[in-house]
């Protein structure tokens, strides 16, 4: 047992060793007592005599603790306890201080989760900065990259490059069929080497190997959606109508890459490999040894040389890490998001550090006595660094339970594109960087009352030194003032953006429509009269519903952002140009479109029974801004208007009707001009795939399973997917916004709180402080409302300079995120002037309450207490 | 009375412990006066923290025993490692007397 055990030990057993000291000590006492009887003297006597020979018993057992023990370790265990003590006793500095910190330590935690979570996307690949993209780069054209093609890719492996493994995937939607309802599977084909060039090993089975067929690897996600268990290697999916055998599960950092669902070898055929679409992207390992730098050089080489043939004329080769993709940002959300939390640490640091500031002018007497009666300047200093230490500790603590339970919260709420929330995780990693800044930030803010402990004459704060510490704590509070202004007035625009998006016209009704998104293969589709087939059996099928009050179908909903054509007008000899064309939104719908979705008639009318058949005039509906643009005597249904530009290859169609304008992009995105086809007229890329029932006031939860079945009544092979009210649909666009507003809205709230109470502990510190000079004042005949009065004023003096920069900082910062705002201009003095009169209206309650206790002084009591 | 330093109260314990034989703190403390006797005074109460000192240090060894008097006393004897420290510091303080020694009989 080394001496260093036998201390820890010993601190550790301190009651029994005490003890057991106490115990030897009497016992020496009485055998010094024996003597001194034995030699004569009276019982008592000998008693005092043996005591006094034994010297100070308190000392002993002091200096045998220092011997036996860890003196530190003892020191601080001392500290820790009688900082327990003095903090449980002033309650309300502790219960304050803790709650700040805790919304500091709190709102550190939430964010440094989020930032890892969307700024950082662990890249788990073995050496994944050996991976890299290899991409095209058409210098003809002017496309900087661009996926290469299957013929790419061979030629690239024909030759010496820098690569140790080059292998190549491309995107695909199988469908799964087989038990349960069909459904649209993200995958990726790959080559053999896909998965060792990645260098992932899979959890479970193997990798796709040279000679395999028909065979697929599953992810993590869908492993678990196929329940989870060792027995799915060997299981047969039915993909695209072939039946393929699980050879492995992939494990779930494979998502760093790509969020598919299964992996499929490439089974191309010669003649495939000789296709020049470019549709696969390729990816590398270098060999070892060689640098990024190198590797650049070495396929310039190889560019230049593939050069020689035409296909390859102006194209170059260039390459990607691919750990750049790692990252993703929603960059603005993001710098929303920092910002505010910045302001809202910095808010709850001024809290702790004014409440500090505080403490130690009230604990002046008691450092005072402890120097008194002989403790070291160290000694004191230790014990409030301690204590410090202590308080954080439990304020971060409070943080970060504070975060862990409101992270479901923030799940629920972050838009889908800024992270999924399997990402936030509140693990050791954040857990560790909190504790570090609570600890650093604790012993700063300890540092005030210590080194006034270590510098202060006899522990006394000179005048000079008060006045410091007093416009020091003025100051703070200006800050916290400041800071809580911004955040409340930035909020305030938010949540305006947030209300005028709800108040958005959409153009249609948007209640008590039901969406789904019927997956048709294209193949099975292309022809418009099998798909005519499909829509008549499946409207008539719905129609019959109770409930269902009109049906239809559309190639996107509304608010999804849709795509755009050129078009031309007749008469218009300018849009002969391709160049020159106007842009537009195609919709193409099945004629109860209109009234399904509830968008108005503005004039002639929408698809009927007349454009039915093969040979009817091909026909158009317009929306109100592209009648207007173009017509804007109104007589839009004169006009015909065809697809590309005039003189090219397209039909021209007749305008038979205009109808109001749609949003068709986002809640805060303008009209514009919008191209309805029907879709037994229309032949091209886009099907109409999304199904919109409206099914008024009825139950859509209960409607949906019916509408399903009887889709597949129609055709049981069709993936039904997204099925989600329209009212949904908005929502999703919404989310952005009402996060930010909810977000900041927390943090200006928590700022204001501690703007008022660094008021409330200003004001309370300086009737506090001149309770002597107000019990004279008061004396002498003051009044006590004037008192309240100045004190309140003294307030307003402190918070002026705080509103007057946080009304100029809020400005700039919105001025700087002007992007996130809809419906409202930084320069809205309105909301301005609110805020700022709010906040003033709060410093003065915060102000009032001790001020009042000014006017409530006993002046005999306080006169006497010299 | 004057403080004896740490060092020298630890040695004079180990010698005593070394030569008597385990001693309870009474003893113990008794013993010591009859040596310094003169040359100083020692509050009996200071012999424990040595006496703490030297057993975390592994010099010394205690136990419960029951003394002259049938009272309940703790009783302390020294260690090998203890007298094996004794025996070093007593040669080094032999070494630092013989130095002094010469040094007095070059400047007389």
């Amino acid at each position: 047992m080394t001496p260093w055990w036998r201390r820890i030990v010993a601190v550790l057993r301190r009651p029994q060793l005490d003890a057991r000291l106490e115990e030897e000590i009497s016992a020496h006492a009485g055998m010094l007592a024996s003597e001194y009887e034995s030699r004569g003297l009276s019982p008592g006597e000998a008693r005092a005599r043996a005591r006094r020979d034994l010297g100070n018993a308190t000392s002993i057992v002091e200096e045998h603790r220092d011997a036996r023990g860890l003196p530190g370790l003892d020191a601080l265990l001392q500290d820790l306890a009688y900082g327990l003590r003095t903090l449980r006793k002033d309650r309300a500095f502790t219960a304050a201080a803790i709650i700040v910190l805790a919304l500091g330590a709190g709102a550190n935690a939430a964010i440094y989760t989020l930032a890892r979570a969307t700024l950082f996307r662990p890249f788990p690949f073995p050496r994944a900065d050996r991976l890299l993209t290899v991409w095209e780069r058409d210098t003809i054209r002017g496309i900087a990259e661009r996926n290469p093609s299957p013929a790419a890719y061979r030629d690239w492996l024909a030759e010496p490059g820098p690569f140790k493994q080059l292998a190549a995937y491309f995107n695909a939607a199988p469908t799964l069929t087989g038990d349960g309802e069909p459904e649209r599977l993200a995958g990726q084909f790959v080559t053999t080497n896909f998965f060792e060039t990645l260098g992932m090993r899979p959890q479970a089975g193997r990798w796709i190997e040279a000679g395999d067929a028909r065979v697929a690897m599953v992810s993590h996600s869908f492993w678990q959606r196929m329940g989870g268990r060792a027995d799915v290697v060997g299981r047969k999916l039915t993909l695209d109508g072939e039946t393929h055998t699980v050879i492995g599960v992939m494990p779930d950092g494979m998502r760093a890459l790509s969020a598919a669902d299964v992996w499929i070898p490439i089974t191309f055929g010669a003649e495939e490999w000789k296709l020049r679409d470019n549709f696969i992207t390729v990816i590398g390992r270098l060999k070892d040894g060689v640098t990024l730098g190198s590797a650049r050089s070495r396929m310039s080489a190889i560019s230049a040389h593939l050069r020689a043939q035409p296909a390859y004329t102006g194209i170059d080769i260039t390459l990607t890490p691919m750990t750049a993709h790692a990252v993703r940002t929603s960059r603005t959300t993001m710098l929303a998001l920092l910002t505010t939390v910045v302001l809202l640490l910095a808010a709850s640091c001024a809290s702790v550090a004014n409440l500090v500031l505080a403490r130690t002018a009230a604990r002046e007497a008691e450092i005072r006595v402890r120097r008194a009666i002989g403790a070291s300047p160290g000694r004191i200093a230790r014990q409030l660094i301690t204590e410090g230490i202590l308080l954080t500790a439990l304020g971060t603590l409070a943080g970060l339970l504070l975060a862990a339970a409101l992270k479901p919260a923030l799940a629920r709420l972050l838009p889908a594109d800024l992270a999924s929330p399997a990402d936030l995780r509140l693990d050791l990693e954040v857990i560790l960087a909190i504790a570090a800044a609570g600890a650093i930030s604790g012993a700063l803010l300890s540092a005030a009352p210590a080194l006034q402990a270590l510098h202060g004459e006899d522990g006394q704060l000179r005048a000079h030194g008060r006045n410091v510490i007093g416009g020091l704590r003025a100051a703070l509070t200006s800050v916290q003032v400041a800071l809580g202004l911004t955040t409340l007035i930035v909020a305030a625009f938010l949540g305006q953006t947030l209300l005028r998006l709800t108040q958005v016209d959409l153009g249609l009704r948007p209640g008590g429509i039901l969406t789904m998104r019927l997956d048709l293969s294209p193949a099975r589709f292309s022809n418009p009269a099998e798909r005519a087939r499909f829509h008549d059996a499946l409207t008539m099928r719905l129609r019959a519903l109770p409930g269902v009050e009109a049906a239809a179908m559309v190639t996107f909903l509304p608010l999804t952002d849709p795509g755009r054509v050129g078009f031309s007008v007749e008469g218009r000899p300018e849009m002969a140009d391709q160049a020159r064309l106007p842009f537009g939104r195609l919709w193409v719908v099945t004629p109860d479109y209109f009234r399904a979705m509830g968008i108005n008639i503005v004039s002639g009318r929408t698809f009927d029974d007349r454009d039915r058949g093969q040979s009817s005039t091909p026909v158009v509906v317009v929306n109100r801004q592209l009648a207007e643009r173009f017509w804007p005597n109104g007589d839009a249904t004169r006009g015909r208007i065809k697809r590309g530009p005039s003189s090219g290859e397209g039909t021209w169609s007749q305008v038979i009707g205009v109808v109001g304008d749609v949003r068709g992009t986002g809640l805060d995105q303008p009209f514009e001009p919008e191209i309805y086809m029907v879709d037994r007229q229309y032949r091209g890329f886009f099907v109409p795939r999304d199904l919109v029932v409206r099914v008024g006031n009825a139950d859509s939860a209960a409607l949906a399973p019916a509408i399903k079945r009887e889709v597949w009544s129609v055709d049981s092979s069709v993936p039904i997917s997204r099925v989600r009210s329209f009212g949904d649909v908005v929502d999703a666009n919404l989310v952005p916004s009402r996060f930010r507003a909810l977000l900041v809205g927390s943090f200006a709230l928590a700022a204001v709180a501690l703007a008022a109470a660094g008021i409330y502990g200003v004001v309370a510190f300086s009737v506090a402080r001149r309770s002597r000079e107000i019990g004279l004042r008061i004396a002498l005949g003051a009044q006590r409302a004037s008192l309240v009065r100045q004190f309140v004023a003294q307030s307003l003096r402190v918070a002026l300079p705080g509103l007057a920069v946080g009304t100029a900082a809020a400005f700039i910062l919105l001025m700087l995120l002007q992007k996130l705002l809809f419906g409202v201009r930084p320069g809205n003095a309105a909301i301005y002037a609110i805020c700022a009169a709010f906040l003033a209206v709060l410093v003065v309650i915060a102000a009032l309450i001790p001020a009042r206790r000014a006017a409530a002084v006993n002046p005999a009591r306080v006169l006497r207490l010299d | 009375m004057t403080d004896v330093p740490y060092g020298t109260l630890d040695l004079m314990i180990l010698r005593v412990l070394d030569s008597l034989g385990p001693l309870h703190g009474f003893g113990l403390a008794r013993r010591i006066e009859q040596i310094a006797a003169g040359t100083l005074t020692l509050s009996q109460g200071t012999v424990y923290p040595a006496l703490a000192r030297l057993e975390t240090n592994g010099w010394i060894a205690s136990e419960w025993g029951a003394s002259e008097s049938n009272r309940r006393a703790r009783f302390y004897s020294i260690t090998r490692a203890g007298r094996k420290h004794l025996a070093s510091e007593l040669a080094g303080w032999r070494r630092s007397v013989a130095l002094v020694n010469q040094l007095l009989k070059e400047t007389s």
